[in-house]
Order: C-alpha cells, then sequence, then structure tokens
C-alpha cells in the first residue's frame, strides 16, 4: 500500500509526457503546483485532555478582567491558595502588547507567569497568538447553535473525536490527517522525495500524520532503537561462527516474510518490516548528527523536541525537503485541581518551546521550522469548583523565525457567558477561527497552492478568508 | 449506604482486610459464592430472544484447535494444557474455569504485609510497594495463576473501564487493588453491578474527579464537574452513536443517531455530586466505597437519556436510578460485547457475531450445543456473555480473521509456553514498566481512551483498505516492533537483571534432545506457540537459520543458542502475533 506504484506512475507519466511534446501543458500544470525548494518542517504541539484558553490568554484590562473574574470566582480563588501556581490576580499577569492592538480596541491581555517564555518569544516577534480557533464545518453564532440550524462537527466535547477533528477533520475513524494530507500533495508535486522520513511522530501514532500514501516513521527520545541480538554480539557469541546467523535472522526480519494469508498477521508483518529497515536506515544517518548544545531534557516532553531536533540536525541527510513532525503532551483535562496540575503543565510546554527554538537557532533552521500548538478543545469559562469542563473553541501559539510574530491573530471572547461568543452559559467558546484556516495558513508557508489547500481542507472554501496571515509568504 | 450491590462488594472487601489482615490469608474473598447475584434492572415485560441455538461443536478434536481455543480464552495454553483439552468439549472447560477459585488482589498485597494496620496505613513502605505494585502483582497471575480466564476477563475489562496506574504513586496499591477487585469479582458476574460498584471506588472518584464534586451554587456561578457523567456513558456503557444488536450504527435518514446530548450531561452531572471519601475508619476508607456527603449532593431534578430522578432524591438514590437508566439502553449489549470479543477473539468481529453475543448479554444466558447452559437469566450476565463469545461457532470453524495479540497478550503467552519458573515480577526489573520497552503495560494507558481505541482502522495496510477495525495496529509502529522485539530476546536469553534471584528461569532441557535435528524443534515450538499455524515459507527459513548454527565440540552452550534463537523466532512471528 505504498506509494511506489503511484510514483513510478508520475515517473511515468513525465517519461511519456516528454517523448509525446506534451510538455507545455504539463509545465503549465508544475507551475501550479506545490514549491517543494529548500527545506521546511511544520512540528504539531498537541496538548492532549484539551488546554483551558482561559488560562492561556486572559483579558487584562480592569473591566473585561472583572468579568472572567466573576465567572469563575471558585478557581481563581483556588490559584490564590497554591503553594505552585503563579497569580492570576490582573496586574500580575504579564502584559501582552500585539503590534495590532488597535483591531482589539480598548481590550488588553495578559499571559499567566508559567508562559513567560512564550511571552519572550511573543516580544521578539517569533511567535504569535491565535485567538479562538477551533473546528467548524462554516461560520455559525449562538443563535444557530442554540436552535440547531447551521452545521457543527460531530461530537463536539468528546476527547477522542475532537483529537481526530483537529487532527483529521472528523471524528474517530478518520483515517487521513491533514498533516497527511499536505504530505500528499507534497508528494504528487515531487516524485523524488523520500516517502520514509516525511511524517514523524514522537508521541505514537496519530491520524494527523497518516496520508494516502506515505508511511509514518516513529522517532525515540533515546535515539533509533536497534535489535541487541544483532549488535550485542555477547549475546549470541561474539566468535564470527555467529555471523551468518545474524545475517540470516537481520534478512528474516527486514524481509517481507512469508506470507500467511491472514489479513492482520500480514499487516502486522509489514509494519515490522517497514519499521526495522526504516529505523536501520535512519540509525546510519543519526549517527553522524552534530552535537547539540542546546540542553533538551532527556525525560518527557522535552525528550519528544529532543528527538525531533536531532531529526532536523540531520535534514540535508534526509532527503526530504518537507517534513511534518508530531510531538504531544497529555494532562491538560484538568477538571479537578487545575491551579495545581495546569500550571507545571505550563511551565513545562513553555520551557521545551523555548529551548527548541534555541535549538533551531542553533542549527540555522529555525527560518525554515514552524512549531504550531493544537488541542482537543479549550473548557468552560465557568468553573466547577476547582477546575473546568470540556469547551470548544481555544488559543494557540505559533512559533518559527517565518512567523508574523508579536500579534494576536483570530477572535478574542469577552468573558459573558450569555454573550454570543459561547454555546451555553458555562462557557463554551465557539470558534471564531476554523482549524482549516489555521491550516491553511501553515500551508501557504509550507508550498501548498491555493487548490491544493482546497483539496486537502474540505470546508476551507465556506469561510471568507484561506490565510490569517500570521507566517511569512 | 442504601445500595445493596455497594454493600455487598464492601462487605466481601471488609471481610477480606479482617482476614487478610490478622489471620492468614485464606483466599475466601471473591467467590461468587459470597456475591448475590445482580438485582439490576427489572425484566422486560416480553422476553428478549435469545441467542439462536448453536450448531458447531465444541469439541476440542486436535491439539491444533486446543492451542487455538486457549489463545483465546486464556494467557496462553502450556504443552500440558494443550494435550489436556483434546478430546474435550471446551465447553466443560469453560464451567471449570467458572468455579476456578479466586484470590481478591486486596489479598494478595494483605499477603505480604506484616505489620498492624494502622501502621499500614499511616507509613508509607516503598521498598514493599515497589516491588508488588498492583500491575507486578497482575504479571504474575497472568503467567502464573490457575484463573486464567478470570485474570483475562479482568485485562479485558480494565481496557474498557480504564483507571491507569501511572496516575497513582506505588504506595498507593491497596487503593488501586480495590479497583481491580471490582473487575476481577464481578468479572463473572453482572455488569450493571460493574457499573455501580466502579462509580463508588475511591480511585475511579479521583481519576475522573469527581469525589468532592460539589453541587452548583448560584452565588459564585459554580456548576458540577462533567467528567465522569460524560466517560460513563461514551466509554463505560452506551457510546456516542445508537446501535444496532449487532454492533452497527442505526441510521436515520441515512444519518447516524446521537445517544445523548450536552443537556444529558449537564443533568447527569449532578447525580454525581456530594461523593466523598469514606474517612471514617482512615486510610482504610481507600478499600471502601466513597459515600455522600448529603449537603454537597444536587437536590435539583437529573433528566438524561430516558430517565427523569426527582427533585430531592438522595444521593445513593440517585446513583441507582441513574445506573439502572444507564444500563437500560439497548446499546450497552452491543457496546460493550463488541469490545470484549475484541480483548478475547476478534480485533474486527462481523456483525453477526457481535449480534448473538450481545443477545447472550440480553437474555443472561446461553446454552452450549453439548446441553451445558451458562447464565443466572438477568441481563447483563457476564457468564451468559463470556460462553456465547468463546463457544461461537466462528471460533470453531476452520479460518477465521482473529485477533491481533496485543503486547501484553504476546509476552504472557511466551512466558506460559515456556513453562517459567519462579514467577516473581518484583525481582524483575525489566517488568517495573514495560511501556516503552514492551510496548504496553498492563493497567496503564496514556488515558481513560486505553491504549487504542476500538474503531481504530490502521492507514496504509490492508485490514485498513478493507475497513477492518484493529485497535492493536494503534500502538505498533517502528520503534514499537523493536521494543517487543529486544523485550523477547532479554527474556530468552535470560539477560534480565534481576539481582541473581533467578525468577523467570527457562528450563531449556525440554529441547536439548532435539537441538540437533531442526525440523524437529521448530516444529515443536511452532505446535506449542501458533498451534502449527507457522507457513511453510517461514517454518523452512528457520529450520534453515537454526541448521547452519554451530554445534562445537566443547562448546555446551550452543545447543541452548539454537534452542533460544529458535524460540525468538517463533515468538516473534507475525503469526504469533495473532490468534487465527
Amino acid at each position: 500500500m505504498r506509494k511506489t506504484n503511484r510514483r513510478q506512475f508520475l515517473r511515468q507519466s513525465v517519461a511519456l509526457a516528454s517523448a509525446g511534446g506534451l510538455l507545455p501543458s504539463l509545465m503549465n500544470q508544475q507551475a501550479l503546483a506545490a514549491d517543494t525548494s529548500g527545506y521546511k518542517a511544520l512540528v504539531c504541539v498537541f496538548f492532549f485532555g484539551g488546554i483551558d484558553n482561559n488560562d492561556v490568554l486572559i483579558p487584562r484590562d480592569a473591566a473585561s478582567y472583572g468579568r472572567f473574574a466573576n465567572t469563575r470566582a471558585n478557581l481563581l480563588t483556588a490559584y490564590a491558595a497554591s503553594a505552585t501556581a503563579g497569580s492570576r490576580e490582573r496586574l500580575d499577569l504579564i502584559p501582552v502588547n500585539p503590534l495590532n492592538s488597535g483591531v482589539f480596541g480598548g481590550l488588553e491581555f495578559g499571559l499567566p507567569e508559567e508562559l513567560e517564555p512564550l511571552s519572550r518569544l511573543f516580544n521578539s516577534g517569533e511567535a504569535a497568538i491565535v485567538g479562538g480557533v477551533g473546528p467548524l464545518i462554516e461560520p455559525i453564532t449562538r443563535t444557530q447553535f442554540e436552535a440547531g440550524t447551521g452545521i457543527i462537527p460531530n461530537q463536539l466535547f468528546s476527547h477522542n473525536d475532537q483529537q481526530s477533528t483537529w487532527m483529521a477533520l472528523g471524528t474517530e475513524g478518520s483515517k487521513i490527517g491533514w498533516g497527511g494530507r499536505f504530505m500528499d500533495q507534497i508528494s504528487q508535486s515531487d516524485p523524488s522525495l523520500r516517502d520514509d522520513f516525511v511524517g514523524v511522530t514522537a508521541a505514537g501514532n496519530n491520524v494527523f500524520l497518516n496520508g494516502s500514501e506515505n508511511a509514518v516513521f516513529a522517532i525515540s527520545p533515546n535515539g533509533p532503537a536497534s535489535i541487541e541480538l544483532l549488535t550485542n554480539r555477547n549475546i549470541l557469541g561474539s566468535s564470527s561462527d555467529f555471523d551468518a546467523t545474524r545475517a540470516l535472522l537481520e534478512a528474516q526480519w527486514t524481509a517481507q516474510a512469508a506470507l500467511t494469508g491472514n489479513v492482520f498477521a500480514d499487516d502486522y508483518r509489514d509494519l515490522q518490516a517497514a519499521g526495522i529497515t526504516v529505523t536501520e536506515q535512519y540509525a546510519e544517518i543519526y549517527a553522524n548528527r552534530p552535537t547539540l548544545s542546546t540542553q533538551l531534557n532527556a525525560n518527557g516532553f522535552e525528550a519528544q523536541l529532543r528527538a525531533v531536533a536531532e531529526m532536523i540536525s540531520v535534514r540535508d541527510q534526509l532527503n526530504t525537503p518537507r517534513q511534518v513532525y508530531f510531538v504531544g503532551i497529555g494532562g491538560f483535562d484538568t477538571h479537578a485541581d487545575q491551579a495545581g496540575r495546569l500550571t507545571g503543565l505550563q511551565r513545562t510546554l513553555a520551557n521545551g518551546i523555548e529551548k527548541f527554538r534555541d535549538a533551531m537557532v542553533e542549527l540555522g533552521a529555525w527560518n525554515d521550522v514552524t512549531l504550531f500548538t493544537a488541542a482537543d478543545f479549550g473548557r468552560t469559562l465557568n468553573d466547577n469548583g476547582d477546575g473546568t469542563d470540556h469547551g470548544w473553541g481555544g488559543h494557540h501559539f505559533v512559533a518559527g523565525g517565518s512567523v508574523r510574530g508579536q500579534r494576536v491573530y483570530g477572535g478574542f471572547p469577552d468573558s459573558d457567558t450569555q454573550g454570543p461568543n459561547y454555546t451555553d452559559d458555562r462557557g463554551r467558546l465557539i470558534p471564531s477561527v476554523s482549524v482549516e484556516q489555521y491550516a491553511s495558513t501553515l500551508g501557504a508557508w509550507f508550498g501548498l497552492t491555493p487548490a491544493e489547500r482546497r483539496a486537502a481542507l474540505p470546508n476551507l472554501v465556506n469561510f471568507s478568508s484561506d490565510d490569517l496571515g500570521f507566517m511569512q509568504l | 449506604m442504601t445500595s445493596g450491590h455497594v454493600l455487598r462488594l464492601r462487605s466481601v472487601l471488609a471481610a477480606t482486610l479482617l482476614s487478610g489482615m490478622l489471620a492468614e490469608c485464606g483466599g475466601s474473598g471473591g467467590d461468587d459464592a459470597t456475591l448475590t447475584p445482580g438485582t439490576g434492572t427489572p425484566p422486560p415485560t416480553t422476553p428478549p430472544p435469545t441467542t439462536p441455538p448453536p450448531t458447531v461443536s465444541n469439541l476440542i478434536e486436535d491439539a491444533a484447535m486446543a492451542q487455538r481455543f486457549l489463545s483465546t480464552a486464556t494467557f496462553g495454553g502450556t504443552q500440558a494444557e494443550i494435550d489436556a483439552l483434546v478430546g474435550r468439549d471446551a465447553a466443560e472447560w469453560l464451567a471449570e474455569q467458572f468455579n476456578e477459585s479466586s484470590e481478591s488482589y486486596g489479598d494478595r498485597i494483605w499477603a505480604n504485609v506484616t505489620v498492624e494496620p494502622d501502621v499500614f496505613f499511616s507509613a508509607r513502605l516503598p521498598s514493599f510497594y515497589s516491588n508488588d505494585h498492583p500491575s507486578s502483582l497482575f504479571w504474575r497471575e497472568a503467567i502464573g495463576g490457575n484463573d486464567q480466564l478470570r485474570q483475562r476477563m479482568l485485562f479485558a475489562l480494565s481496557q474498557i473501564i480504564v483507571v491507569s496506574e501511572n496516575n497513582f504513586g506505588r504506595d498507593r496499591s491497596h487503593r488501586f487493588a480495590y479497583y481491580m477487585d471490582n473487575l476481577y469479582l464481578n468479572a463473572f458476574g453482572n455488569y450493571r453491578d460493574i457499573l455501580e460498584d466502579i462509580t463508588y471506588t475511591p480511585i475511579m472518584g479521583d481519576w475522573l474527579t469527581y469525589v468532592n464534586n460539589r453541587k452548583a451554587d448560584p452565588a459564585t456561578g459554580r456548576l458540577p464537574d462533567e467528567n465522569y457523567a460524560r466517560e460513563i456513558l461514551q466509554l463505560f456503557s452506551i457510546g456516542l452513536l445508537e446501535l444496532n444488536t449487532d454492533g452497527t450504527p442505526r441510521l436515520q435518514n441515512g444519518q447516524t443517531i446521537d445517544t445523548y446530548d450536552n443537556d444529558d450531561i449537564v443533568n447527569l452531572a449532578r447525580v454525581f455530586t456530594g461523593l466523598v471519601y469514606d474517612r471514617s475508619a482512615g486510610g482504610q476508607g481507600w478499600l471502601r466505597p466513597m459515600i455522600f456527603n448529603d449537603r454537597q449532593h444536587s437536590e435539583a431534578e437529573k433528566r438524561f437519556l430516558t430517565t427523569v430522578i426527582p427533585e430531592n432524591t438522595s444521593g445513593p438514590d440517585s446513583i441507582r436510578l441513574a445506573i439502572d437508566g444507564i444500563f437500560a439502553h439497548p446499546n450497552v449489549a452491543p457496546f460493550i460485547s463488541r469490545q470484549l470479543i475484541q480483548r478475547f477473539t476478534m480485533s474486527s468481529p462481523p456483525p453477526a457475531y457481535v449480534e448473538r453475543v450481545a443477545t447472550a448479554f440480553e437474555s443472561g444466558s446461553y446454552t452450549a450445543v453439548n446441553g451445558r447452559e451458562f447464565g443466572s437469566g438477568q441481563r447483563g450476565d457476564m457468564r451468559a456473555t463470556i460462553a456465547a463469545m468463546l463457544l461461537d461457532e466462528l471460533m470453531f470453524a476452520e479460518t477465521v480473521a482473529g485477533k491481533i495479540k496485543e503486547p501484553v497478550l504476546r509476552f504472557a503467552h511466551a512466558m506460559r509456553a515456556l513453562e517459567i519458573q519462579d514467577v516473581v515480577p518484583g525481582n524483575e526489573n525489566d517488568l517495573r514498566d514495560t511501556s516503552n520497552t514492551l510496548g504496553q503495560n498492563p493497567f496503564r494507558p496514556a488515558s481513560v481512551f486505553n491504549f487504542y481505541r476500538p474503531g481504530y482502522v490502521a492507514p496504509n495496510t490492508t485490514s485498513g483498505a478493507q475497513d477492518l477495525t484493529a485497535p492493536e495496529l494503534q500502538i505498533v509502529n517502528s520503534t514499537s516492533v523493536i521494543g517487543f522485539l529486544n523485550f523477547m530476546v532479554d527474556y530468552v536469553f535470560d539477560r534480565t537483571p534481576n539481582g541473581g534471584t533467578g525468577s523467570f528461569a527457562v528450563d531449556y532441557s525440554r529441547w536439548s534432545g532435539i537441538a540437533d535435528d531442526p525440523t524437529a524443534l521448530v516444529t515443536a515450538l511452532d505446535n506449542l506457540f501458533t498451534g502449527g499455524r507457522l507457513p511453510d515459507e517461514a517454518f523452512n527459513d528457520y529450520v534453515d537459520i537454526i541448521d547452519q548454527m554451530p554445534l562445537r565440540a566443547g562448546q555446551a552452550n550452543d545447543p541452548i543458542k539454537r534452542i533460544q534463537t529458535a524460540i525468538v523466532l517463533v515468538t516473534t512471528s507475525t503469526t504469533f502475533a495473532t490468534v487465527l
């Protein structure tokens, strides 16, 4: 099921076209195909569980903050009582001073102190905030939502379905993610592209990277694993008498071994053989990687980012001009003890992203890498005592050397839960910007043509803009 | 407390505590004889349909059939178990397993406790806990226990009603064991009891954040936590879409139908307010159902699905009525049956198979071909459901698409078939956390959504092109396949750091007489691990690889290396990765 056939088909098409004098029309098509020059990578950072948007970007002018504080009084009390959480008092919030503050009138924003590293990136123009992003089929109002008119995504507020919808524009069971769709478009435009390393996950299998043509490669924080029975000569015996055995075992595990005739066994066989083969190929490249002086932790979230940074450090040897990466961090489903749980996660994510930026700058790759955040959903503005419940839209960060930073894009809601920004009085934010617009803006930078973006993002045509402007093109 | 179910389970565990702490551990807890039958939903007014009488015999004709059956119903058969099953009816084996004695996980922990209760509950005992945390105890029973079907059921239920041990320090073994016992002791009981009992467990209250959940407060605008309300519906009972009895979505004008909307969640959330830990018995409250702080239980009406709980209904009554209402939903039978099938026998069961099992769940009874009857006749009976699942005609057909074995099943199966000696997981550093090595640690999925999703379809695969669900492939990738291979090599070549205790040792002398006959060696291992299902090409490759391995004069380990290499080949084969 790999893309080989299609690639061969494309190569044959080119050959036929040249021979048959059809070159002009084909060149016309090429001009409309994706730009695959240079190197670019997208890095999706997924906040599993659904990060509380109301604790990411907080209103900081006195009037807005007053309404905000009224709707989550219990939670703010819990923050004030917490020994570890940073203050959520209005004047303790880190001021966010966007270059485009004019479009927000008198509205002022702040970030919690846990996100200070991200405020540094924002102020240096290396990061932007996109407000009110979420899955949408078409723009929708509260009136329409309450009346049941207008089309909304299925299974709002369900974790797994909204993870899938963010990643793949459909509920669980969707097979193709928009990261994978982007790479499908790239592959079609550049048949010479090596497909083994185009979609790379450091956080296990996720539908975001699945394309209709490309396999997904999983990297480990510890670097590419080796098969110990083959590499550790002490196990079978250091004597050369076992060299033939080792060679035969390797062939057995990397070959497309015997078919059983059973669909599951044969699928497992393919995944095992391909996984081992590609890992061995990556291990050869990885062995010659440069040493990073930026220190990313060997555990947890930073270790995932480190594995991504290490792969990007050998990008010139991957024969892959475009890559999409996936990293993830869990624990954001803060129904309870949000002051204790979320604040620790915020420090982890903000420090990790800043260190990843440092590594990219060190590698000279920051202008070619764009990191963006995503999550199941935002959370209720109204609290449940010491936590928050499932919402819809949320605020997200985009960081990279090619970001038009220090600006807030999208929308930022008022804190009146009875107002037009929310589905109901618990304060579940109706997105003002669709995930597909967010994706399309990234896709434009990545090199996709408008037509390719429309092909990858089927609801994009329902929105007035296919480019939110947060990327330098 | 007014709920009979909860009192019942609490009584079992309270007795366990007394006998286990102060007297010799007698393994008394958990036998179904001490459990009263479920008294869940009143029987429907019209008798439910019964599963059509099966016609395909459950007679185990040969060793290959025996090996396959044991791969579905246990953590894998030993050679002796395979041989003993040949010529028997699987229904009789099943009846024996339903009556196999069991020992609660609480008891297993108390058996190792040598201090007085006050000390136990006031002090942290890290050395004890670090070695005998619950998943470690589970490994011991999965590999060495006799109540194999009940242990398989515990593992299956733990993947439907999920709590992750990751979230709880290992100094909380007793709390986690109490959750496990709710699944383990109820494994052959009634699903309604499981739902109600699990709702009261302190660790679920903590995991899904409804312990200390307070009623709405108009003054501050606070509303109840919706977490448990949402997940008990979406994951533990009915799912998101209305289903036919065969597990396929019901359609209306070509569209699926949601089972509930957000108003149902907001209302059901009121039911799960007011629950608090039972602190009346100190730390022993962790081993008891949560109790109510009546002042924090919502007095408001609770209206969800087709249930209306009137204003001013007490907490225990609200939960009882809510569980009744949820359990009465027709989705429960197909929703739970399909997931059980996926954990035992088929990754992508055909709808007709789901319907047969769901019908047994509905009727609460199942009669095998040989006349053996299973189940109490109560809707939700797990014995009837399990019997319908394991004795189904599909499982006795010539070939079946079968199931991909998750890594825990593969490893436990390998250890059982190898008949390892001294099963002391607590001595095994490699079993402390197998999430990133084996690729799965029992009871430690990343979230309440388990290790993988029941609806997962693997991209760019043949099964995916056929729209077959393959949950277990969700955790197969380039990193995990190598991790599993290395994990097996570590155990087969005895490279696990176990402090020289010798646990998990394999006696390879079983095969030393045929180490110089590669065909005989691979045949023996093929029969043991796959029921002789290796494809000819793989079989011949393995024979060739073993055949060229040296047997040098004076090198006593050379025959053992042949045996070990052959075992690694068979246990990392794609045939062993599946139940066919």
